[in-house]
Order: structure tokens, then sequence, then C-alpha cells
């Protein structure tokens, strides 16, 4: 029976984003080989918290919300993945089962390895041993930065700050406006600020009546920057 | 031809075979480990619990119990699957990744229990 063929790892529009960037071609012939690729519907899951880990999931375009359900039963979102960034490794190497849940937020293609190619493949590629490192500090420090915004920001300060860090990561300079090519729902914003939904509209509306962004419909659009890091109350 | 052919029961020997290559995992929460239409990212042998494979559009749903394996040749040919398959929380299984399909490929011998199956993916 004929194999039929995955798109080859070269022609990845993210692989210069990711962990696998630096691998020789030989190598990403075997990468290509091994991976299973798939799309995943807006609201599907990759991996559920509480489960085995058995594989790692490269994002190759689309956006997946990692969320954790505390023990009251909330969910709260710890991290925003999107093309080049890889889910799932942390729980692969800890040997624990997956802390978090991850939901495609828009349609995503991802492409899954498992945890034997996995591990065989950063045992013999120092560069992707390195790149995971580098993404696995990445993520730490930026947990770090956000515990240590829940205690020493306000929510305002915390919205303005969300708002640039999706700018970074989703923004698009358009007529001298930063589109957000993200549709995060009021909910989700919410949840990744550690507020109430009700709290962030009203934080909302002020950013909005200050001439600080516009909204399209569910578009979201930075117009002064400047004024956004005041209310963010960044220090450099 | 059948188009549930991703599963299939095992005996006692094909499950004992199987569970050398792979460790026991449980789901402690229900999952769906293939959605209608996508590659599967392992093989499932079920070895408690339940497996269902449904397809709403066409009001399908059929469910599986103990000692049926799922979607081993698809993994190895990425091949799509037509249904959704659900696992239900508490369901235990071994998880039969790539890796350990070319590793049981590799290993497959005709006293091999499971060469009929593995067979039909090498041809």
């Amino acid at each position: 029976m004929q194999k039929p063929k995955a798109e080859h790892c070269s022609n990845c529009q993210s692989l210069c984003d990711g962990v696998f960037k630096e691998l020789a071609d030989h190598s990403l012939d075997e990468l290509s080989e091994h991976k299973i690729s798939n799309t995943f519907k807006k609201g599907q899951t990759l991996f559920m918290q509480g489960n085995p880990p058995f594989g790692m999931y490269c994002i190759r375009s689309g956006i997946v919300k990692i969320t954790q359900v505390g023990n009251d039963g909330k969910e709260s979102i710890v991290r925003l993945a999107k093309a080049g960034d890889i889910v799932g490794h942390r729980s692969l190497f800890s040997e624990e089962s997956y802390q978090a849940t991850a939901t495609a937020i828009q349609d995503t293609h991802v492409c899954f390895y498992d945890k034997k190619f996995i591990k065989k493949i950063v045992k013999n590629e120092p560069s992707v041993a390195y790149n995971m490192i580098s993404t696995l500090g990445r993520d730490l420090g930026a947990a770090e930065h956000r515990l240590s915004s829940f205690s020493q920001k306000n929510v305002r300060e915390r919205l303005a700050e969300l708002l640039l860090i999706l700018k970074e990561g989703y923004g698009e300079n358009i007529d001298g406006k930063t589109k957000l090519n993200i549709k995060l729902t009021r909910e989700e914003m919410a949840s990744i600020i550690g507020t109430a939904s009700e709290t962030l509209i009203r934080f909302f509306t002020e950013l909005k009546k200050e001439n600080i962004i516009e909204q399209e419909g569910k578009t979201i659009f930075i117009v002064d920057e400047e004024k956004l890091l005041d209310f963010a109350n960044f220090s450099n | 031809m059948n188009e549930l052919d991703f599963s299939f029961y095992l005996n006692i020997e094909e499950v004992n075979y199987l569970k050398k290559f792979a460790s026991v995992q449980v789901f402690n929460s229900e999952t769906t480990i293939v959605y209608k239409n996508q590659i599967p990212t392992a093989a499932y042998l079920l070895l408690n619990g339940e497996i269902e494979i449904s397809d709403k559009r066409k009001a399908f749903s059929e469910v599986f119990k103990k000692d049926h394996l799922f979607c081993l040749k698809e993994i190895y040919l990425h091949k799509k699957i037509k249904y959704n398959i659900n696992i239900k929380a508490g369901s235990e299984v071994l998880i039969i990744d790539r890796s350990t399909v070319i590793e049981l490929l590799n290993k497959n011998t005709f006293k091999n229990p499971l060469s009929h199956l593995l067979a039909d993916l090498a041809s």
C-alpha cells in the first residue's frame, strides 16, 4: 500500500520560528516522514488536562489556547501559542500527565511528533535540545512575569499589558494602527488577566473612550501605543 | 468495504504481545482522541473502559469494550478516519505511537502473534 506524503518540513512557513529551524536537510527529511499533520477546527481539543502525554505538537498555522482548570473548577488561560510554537512538550519531559488543556481558538494546522521520536531527536540533535531549553526558559519567564503582574498590577494595567503582548505576537501595522490578528472573546481576555468579564468590559470601554484602541466587529486595533504603555505602567 | 476497518478485536496472546511495547495509560478525562477527517496520532489498544466511534451527521454511534485495537494501519499509513473517536473517562489503554509501530514492524516475524496485522501494513 502506498503511503501518502505529508508536506515536507522544509516548506513549512513556521520552520524559521520553530525548534527545528537549524536541522540539516536529511534530519528534516526524517522529521517530515515521521510527523502526523492535522487540522483542528475552532473549539477542538489537542489534548486534555489530566490525560497521559505521548507527543508534542508543532503549530504550523492558527492559534491554540492553553487552559488550566483549578480546584475551584474555574478555567484560566495560561498561555497562547501561535505558528512556530510547540505545545505539549513540558509534560513530555516532566513525565507528568498533561497539566493543561490545549484548544484551537481558530482553525489550526499542527504537526504531531511522538514521545520516542522527540526524545531521539533531542538526544541526536543539539540544536533542537538547545531551542527546546530556550522555549522552556521563555515560557518560564512569561509565567513568572504573569505571576508578578497579578500581584503588582491592577486590572487596568494588566489589560493594557495584555494588549501590548498581543500586539507583539499577533499585531499587523495597517495605516498607522496596529490590527490584532487574534479574536479572543471577552471571557477569554478576562481569564488571561484574572478578572471578571464585567470588569474587563469597563476598562475596555475606557480605553476606547480615550482613543487608545478601536474596534471593528471583533477585531481590535491599537491606535495609540504610547498611551497604552502609560496605561500599562511600564517603567521602561 | 467495512468503514470501521480501523478497529480489530485482539485475542489474549496478541494483547500480551503488545503490552511488551507500551505501558498502560489511564485517560482521566473523557477525550476525543481522533476528530472526523483527522489522521490519528497513535493507535490505541483498549484494556478497560469504553471507546465510542460516532458520526453525528450519519446519526451513527458504536461503543467498543476491552481488547479492541484502533487506528494501527491509519497511523502508519497517514490515513484519515471518517469518524470521531471518543474515549471515556477512566479508560485504560496502551498508546502505540508511530515509533512503536515502526519498532513492531522491525521485529515482525511469522511467529509474531500480530504478524497478520503487521504484514498488512508492510505490503
